[in-house]
């Protein structure tokens, strides 16, 4: 029996859909992030995840909001993210997907990341059953703890990595003063697309505990190395993406996406996919 | 060295086991009171007993005041063990030093042995990723093929060739042949490695005893000699090395050990190196020299490195069919040196070894010990 198919992947949420329509209208309009004074996260479907997108986004510097404020103020960025699950109430009546815009005169508005994906029933339940179960999971050995992950969010958000003038490597995450040659680095966010070095993908077993709920539900998944350049390269889980149609060389673009559960809530970061053609 | 394999004894037991094997492999007797320090890798058995593994070996055999401490490095914790024993020897600070390893890893349930193969990379930045060791290695092995052109027949020679010395190994954990079709057709675990390509979890421990050359030529009318010694460090993550196709830290540790044994490659008549994945092992034979970059697939797939090959590599069966209890590894191939290089080592004799090599490599790479060893 197929479900209604307006259903989020099991490493799709509100977070992961604003960020990329937020990210999409941004490039479009050329508008850059230290510009936006106020950020507004509205949702239907769910709370709590405003803060993946603000570090995401690049605006710890704005405030942010769950309410659509009446009164817009200027540098405003709204978005508006649904992402129904199985079994919600929600489920048939609310579209997955998110729209963000600069609200004002002449507004115009930017959606994308619209799912539209049938999945039949037995499917959609391990999926609610892991959205349930898996933020609670208990690590059963040393794990890396929620005030260490939280530290590398710039990291794992928004690729922000270091580079060195003097012997020209990069490193990420960002290591200051070059873990090479000793000279001073300065910052800066790995450039998109990146180049696929290599890539594999994990059966059932093959892989960490904590990515068990993908493969349950996903039956496997991939992961690639992505070369930036400058001697960086980047590990990511593959999403959205062919497995069996990946060529060594090609290009792959970076998403936000859910990455694990662990410590009571799910962990965002980077994934890869095959870049779309320009 | 106890068996290898899945072990109802407990890690105290499985040491005493090893010891008890080793000082009566004393050709003259060692009073094991004789014993003054010791080193035991492990990298920490699902880690109920991190804390004072050191202690915990030398009381399982009656030494409870010899001075004792865990040496880890993931999977080349007893090859460092085995170092550092040899240096404190070499420093002149100690005559008679006791090096062990154990491992166990069949008392967990998969899951939580899953935990235990994932600490030993990058974990914030590998295993984040979800990788653990299938994984990393698994992207090294799909580099090595876009780059070379190996091939899955490639790797999967490595692992006939090495179950089919293990099954004249009686300490193994796999004692049977496998075919190529057999090799072939298991299901892939992470590609492109499939289920032969990958070594088991495994219970064991290993131990040998070092003795200062005087004290030694006592002991003995054959003793075997440590040569050489090396080792290196390489970036945690695979990924962060300059490249996915080798280990560099295999051919510093290696060019290091042989030079302090003032001997080339070709001096090595028998060698254990570390295949902890099929792809391992094919890039081992690159990094040590036993071809160019690029041709270990097919130097792995041309008989060379049989048994009776002209460089016999892994004669024990390797950790893929041997076993690959990840602390006792390094000490097991010193083992199987000692045997090899005595012409004591049975069915699976090299014949006419004199002089050997052990490759122990630490995780994907991020550190390797290679001793020589010769009579």
């Amino acid at each position: 029996m197929l479900v209604d198919q307006r259903l989020p992947a099991l490493d799709e949420d509100e977070a992961t859909f604003a960020v990329a329509a937020a990210r999409a209208l941004m490039k479009q309009r050329h508008v850059a992030a230290s510009t936006i004074r106020r950020l507004e996260c509205v949702s239907t479907t769910g709370t709590g995840w405003s803060v993946h997108v603000q570090i995401a986004l690049g605006l710890r510097h704005a405030t942010v909001l769950e309410t659509a404020s009446e009164t817009v103020a200027e540098g405003t960025l709204r978005i508006t993210s649904n992402a129904p699950r199985f079994g919600s109430p929600h489920l048939g009546r609310v579209e997955a997907m998110a729209v963000a815009e600069f609200p004002g005169p002449g507004k115009d508005i930017d959606a994308s990341e619209r799912t539209s994906r049938s999945i039949d029933e037995a499917k959609a339940t391990k999926l609610a059953m892991w959205e349930a179960k898996a933020p609670a999971a208990v690590p059963m050995g040393a794990y890396i703890p929620k005030p260490t992950w939280d530290a590398s969010l710039d990291a794992r958000y928004r690729l922000v990595a270091s580079y060195c003038s003097k012997c020209r490597r990069g490193h990420h995450p960002r290591l200051d003063p070059c873990p090479v040659c000793g000279g001073a680095t300065e910052t800066r966010e790995l450039a998109a697309p990146g180049t696929l070095y290599t890539h594999t993908v994990i059966a059932a077993g093959g892989g960490p505990t904590e990515f068990d709920p993908f493969q349950e539900t996903e039956g496997t998944y991939g992961v690639a190395i992505v070369d930036f350049g400058d001697a960086i390269r980047v590990a990511g889980l593959l999403t959205g993406t062919d497995l069996g149609g990946l060529n060594i060389g090609q290009k792959m673009e970076p998403v936000f996406r859910r990455i694990y559960a662990q410590e009571g809530a799910w962990r965002y970061g980077t994934k890869f996919r095959t870049a779309k053609q320009a | 060295m106890s068996p290898f394999g899945d072990r109802r004894e407990s890690p105290r037991e499985l040491v005493s086991h090893a010891v008890k094997e080793a000082l009566g492999s004393v050709d003259r007797g060692l009073d094991a009171k004789r014993i003054e320090e010791a080193w035991v890798g492990s990298l920490g058995m699902g880690g109920y007993q991190l804390g004072n593994t050191g202690t915990l070996a030398v009381e399982s055999v009656g030494l409870p005041h010899v001075p004792a401490r865990r040496v880890e490095n993931a999977c080349a914790s007893s090859g460092y063990a085995f170092r550092d024993a040899y240096l404190a020897i070499r420093s002149g600070a100690r005559d008679v030093g006791l090096v062990v390893g154990v491992e166990k890893m069949n008392d967990l349930s998969r899951p939580h042995q899953r935990y235990w193969l994932g600490v030993s990379g990058d974990t914030e930045w590998e295993r984040t990723a979800g990788l653990t060791f299938p994984g990393v290695y698994a992207l090294m092995a799909k580099r090595h093929m876009f780059e070379y052109g190996t091939k899955a027949e490639h790797l999967a020679a490595v692992a006939v060739k090495n179950h089919a010395n293990g099954a004249l190994n009686p300490k193994a954990q796999f004692q049977k042949p496998i075919t190529m079709e057999k090799a072939l057709a298991s299901a892939f675990v992470c590609q492109p490695l499939r289920l032969y390509d990958c070594c088991s979890t495994t219970d064991g421990a290993a131990a040998v005893i070092l003795a200062e050359e005087s004290v030694a030529k006592k002991l003995t009318d054959a003793p075997v000699w440590i040569e050489g010694s090396g080792s290196s460090s390489d970036a945690l993550a695979a990924y962060r090395r300059d490249s996915m196709t080798r280990i560099d830290a295999t051919t510093r540790a290696s060019r290091e050990a042989l030079r302090m044994a003032k001997r080339e490659l070709r001096d090595i008549q028998v060698a254990e190196v570390h295949d902890c994945f099929t792809i391992a092992e094919i890039l081992a034979l690159e990094d040590l020299g036993y071809c160019e970059k690029g041709q270990g697939g097919v130097l792995a797939a041309s008989g060379v490195t049989a048994r009776d090959g002209k460089h016999p590599i892994n004669a024990s069966g390797g950790l893929k069919a041997k076993g690959h209890p990840l602390g006792a590894t390094g000490a097991g191939q010193i083992y199987e040196l000692f045997h090899q290089l005595r012409n004591s080592a049975g069915p699976r004799q090299v014949k006419g070894a004199s002089r050997g090599l052990a490759h122990n490599v630490g995780g994907s790479g991020a550190s390797c010990a290679v001793h020589v060893l010769g009579v």
